[in-house]
């Protein structure tokens, strides 16, 4: 659980996720959490990546900076906003829940905070994204290896 | 089939174009070639394999891989899960001789099948 300053990543730095749903999806890093994962956004309106959790080795730290400024990240996004809403696991038998299917109830989507909060956060990135030529555009496009690309002789 | 009705059903070349798949999974990976087994002349240890990672040729290209996890890729008959797809992972432990082949520990151990078919390199645990 070390604080320890990474000298590659500070808030704004666009980073290239590796794994997971978002695979390849260049995002903006926003704040180092208590529990060592790395809090980043897409922003939502220009790829598609939610406020979102990731490990630091499932990463790469590019040179690209979105000028945040002091962009203070709110006390309510911490590693507690990310822990799954309880699923429906108690199965009482009532003829209304014997109807419906399982996976219908236990899709629980995001809550008025979750998005309130979303929209909070990405709307000064989003301003500052629009500032840089082609940020957009490239926040927008996916990293992808191409033929003759070879990860150890590229510089990012 | 009258006249008319062949015309209709053959559409213009020209014309029909494929949709590309905009938003195929992108290739975050660098392909390797299982070449075989840790081995002297006439014995082989299986536990360990050598990866060759194509474009990498010397021993200090290789130290960049080094601790990368790989995985091997294979279709099986059998559908679980909804797909026949199925991996072995493993890691890249160690650099294996000075042009650039590498050694690999594998979950359990690589098939003998597997001798010269892909393998995939993958870009995490980074430290970039």
């Amino acid at each position: 659980m070390s604080l320890q300053q990474d000298p590659k990543i500070s808030q704004g730095t666009v980073l290239i996720l590796l794994i997971g749903k978002f695979k390849g999806k260049r995002v903006v890093f926003l704040k180092k959490l208590s529990s060592g994962l790395l809090l980043v956004t897409g922003p939502y309106n220009v790829n598609g990546v939610p406020l979102t959790r990731i490990k630091r080795k499932y990463v790469i730290a590019t040179k690209t900076k979105v000028d945040l400024g002091e962009l203070v990240v709110p006390e309510e996004i911490n590693d507690k906003f990310f822990t799954p809403q309880k699923p429906i696991n108690n199965w009482e038998k009532t003829e209304e829940k014997f109807f419906t299917k399982k996976q219908d109830l236990k899709k629980v989507g995001l809550n008025e905070t979750q998005t309130k909060l979303q929209n909070q956060i990405d709307k000064p990135i989003y301003e500052a994204i629009k500032k840089v030529q082609y940020l957009k555009e490239y926040l927008t496009a996916r990293f992808k290896l191409q033929k003759g690309q070879l990860p150890h002789k590229m510089k990012f | 089939m009258s006249q008319d009705q062949k015309k209709e059903v053959k559409p213009k070349k020209k014309q029909t174009k494929k949709k590309k798949k905009q938003n195929k999974s992108p290739r975050l990976h660098v392909d390797g070639i299982f070449m075989g087994y840790r081995r002297g002349l006439t014995t082989q240890k299986t536990g360990t394999s050598l990866i060759k990672i194509v474009g990498v040729s010397t021993r200090k290209e290789s130290e960049w891989y080094l601790g990368k996890k790989v995985a091997f890729v294979y279709n099986a008959s059998r559908h679980h899960n909804g797909s026949n797809v199925r991996t072995i992972w493993g890691k890249i432990t160690s650099s294996h001789g000075n042009s650039g082949i590498v050694r690999a520990k594998f979950k359990r151990n690589l098939p003998a099948i597997a001798m010269g078919k892909k393998v995939r390199v993958m870009l995490y645990p980074s430290n970039i």
